[in-house]
């Protein structure tokens, strides 16, 4: 029998250090930009249009005034620390809401680096809190990519400064920084979590076993405005489609992290959320789910000549 | 590993547990590891449950009311509207993410429904709002004729009065 001393050195050589390349090896800054970048810019743009509704939503003058919040949910409504405070008066409350897109759009041109992140992210975390009957999908999931986005220094790449010259030299092409791995780590096992949990629920449901529950959202008048009567034709597809979603969100965790089938299972998902995005009018929610996609790949993929050792895989 | 990795490591773990168990918030584990996990995860705003069209997909809903002024004229509409009048869909969407969560609370169905839809209609004097759900046509029905995405379908409404409401919020 092996002594403790040798299952000890084992597990230390395997999986402590297996841990430790993983959450803390450095890693390329470049696919983690373009995510910033993408991300950052949709969600502000995404947000303009609260913005323009500003006074259904969150004014006193909308359908939630603060009294009645306040009246409703006395603790601070979903958070402990009530951030909502910062919105009681409604002028104050549009101005950090222009604050909050100016803040989104500085972190996705990369202007702005973690310290001032934390600042967006609790005026995001403020405005669900002032009105959270509003929000729904998009939201819950921006505020997970917003709150790991700011551990780390996501703007150490992808940086627009058009006033500034070209640098020729090239920029050390490692993040050696703890916290911008653990942010990228936490974002591609929140995605695995979300994908599970979201296949889960679905195998909870007769219509996804069925094969009829992407029917059955296809003809969702309030979801969807074009006609897809013609699918009616083909029944079995509808069928095999809907089961294939449901069973590629509940294994993505695993297909994912394989790197022979990585490629495939997130073709799958740019395709689903793609046709998602477009007929079921999310394409915010489409488009926040697809760009941490960008994490999971190998930066060769985009740069052949990329530090194989700088690998978020 | 260092002393600082061990530290974040710790950190990580909890992080961890706290979103791998707050979308199941039925679990003996969850239930359990609340006092410590629970705080944790509102204070980021990361307390949700990932659902999306699941266990079923949603059905159209929406509230069907009838603004009857003072001369005793009524008048039907429907929130959210039919369909998308805004610009920005999403505008839209809140909406209908607004009608689902009064809909799952009696409170604030009183407490902003009602009032939302007096202020939106100023000639009120009150409100009398049906919640309608409609079941989608099966694939049977599109193939014998029916129409598909038609919120109109009487054969597919299935109405439930919750009352007359005087505005601003008291039942009658």
């Amino acid at each position: 029998l092996p002594n403790l001393a040798t299952v000890t050195a084992r597990l230390r050589s395997g999986w402590i250090d297996a841990w430790k390349r993983f959450w803390f090896d450095a890693i390329d800054p470049r696919p983690l930009g373009i995510f910033r970048a993408s991300f950052c810019l949709l969600l502000a743009y995404f947000y303009l249009a609260r913005q323009l509704d500003y006074a259904f939503l969150f004014s006193d003058d909308g359908w939630l005034p603060y009294s009645v919040l306040d009246a409703n949910a006395p603790n601070g409504g979903i958070l402990p620390i009530p951030w909502r405070i910062l919105l009681q008066d409604a002028s104050v409350g549009s101005f950090l809401h222009a604050v909050l897109l100016l803040g989104l759009v500085g972190l996705g041109l990369g202007w702005i680096g973690r310290r001032w992140a934390w600042i967006v992210f609790v005026l995001h975390l403020a405005f669900l809190d002032r009105n959270p009957l509003v929000f729904y999908g998009s939201d819950m999931v921006a505020t997970f990519w917003l709150g790991y986005l700011c551990l780390t220094r996501a703007n150490s790449a992808f940086v627009w400064t058009p006033w500034k010259r070209k640098d020729a030299t090239p920029k050390p092409p490692l993040a050696d920084d703890p916290l911008t791995t653990i942010g990228v780590r936490l974002i591609q096992i929140q995605l695995c979590i979300i994908y599970a949990y979201s296949g889960l629920e679905k195998a909870r449901g007769d219509s996804w076993w069925q094969g009829a529950a992407l029917w059955q959202t296809l003809a969702n008048g309030q979801l969807v405005t074009l006609d897809f009567g013609f699918l009616a034709r083909f029944p079995s597809a509808i069928a095999a489609v809907t089961i294939a979603t449901m069973l590629w969100e509940v294994y993505f965790p695993f297909l994912v992290w394989n790197r022979a089938l990585r490629r495939y299972c997130l073709a799958f998902g740019v395709l689903l959320h793609a046709g998602i995005g477009l007929i079921v009018h999310l394409p915010f929610f489409a488009a926040f789910m697809i760009a941490p996609y960008l994490l999971f790949l190998a930066p060769q993929t985009f740069w052949p000549a990329a530090n194989p050792d700088a690998q978020a895989h | 590993v260092n002393t600082r990795q061990w530290a974040l490591s710790a950190v990580i773990v909890v992080h961890l547990a706290a979103v791998l168990l707050g979308p199941n918030p039925d679990s003996y584990l969850t239930w359990a590891s609340d006092t410590l996990l629970k705080p944790y995860r509102e204070s980021l705003g990361m307390d949700g449950t990932w659902s999306f069209f699941a266990p079923e997909p949603w059905r159209a809903d929406f509230y069907e009311y009838d603004v009857i002024e003072s001369s005793g004229r009524e008048t039907q509409y429907t929130f959210p509207a039919m369909s998308s009048p805004y610009w920005f869909r999403s505008t839209y969407n809140r909406r209908i993410a607004l009608m689902r969560a009064v809909s799952k609370n009696s409170r604030a169905f009183k407490a902003v429904l009602v009032p939302g839809l007096c202020h939106e209609h100023p000639e009120a004097v009150s409100v009398r709002v049906r919640a309608v759900s409609m079941a989608s046509p099966t694939v049977d029905d599109v193939r014998q004729g029916h129409t598909i995405n038609d919120l109109t379908d009487a054969s597919r409404r299935q109405p439930e009065n919750l009352g007359e409401f005087s505005c601003p919020t008291s039942p009658l």
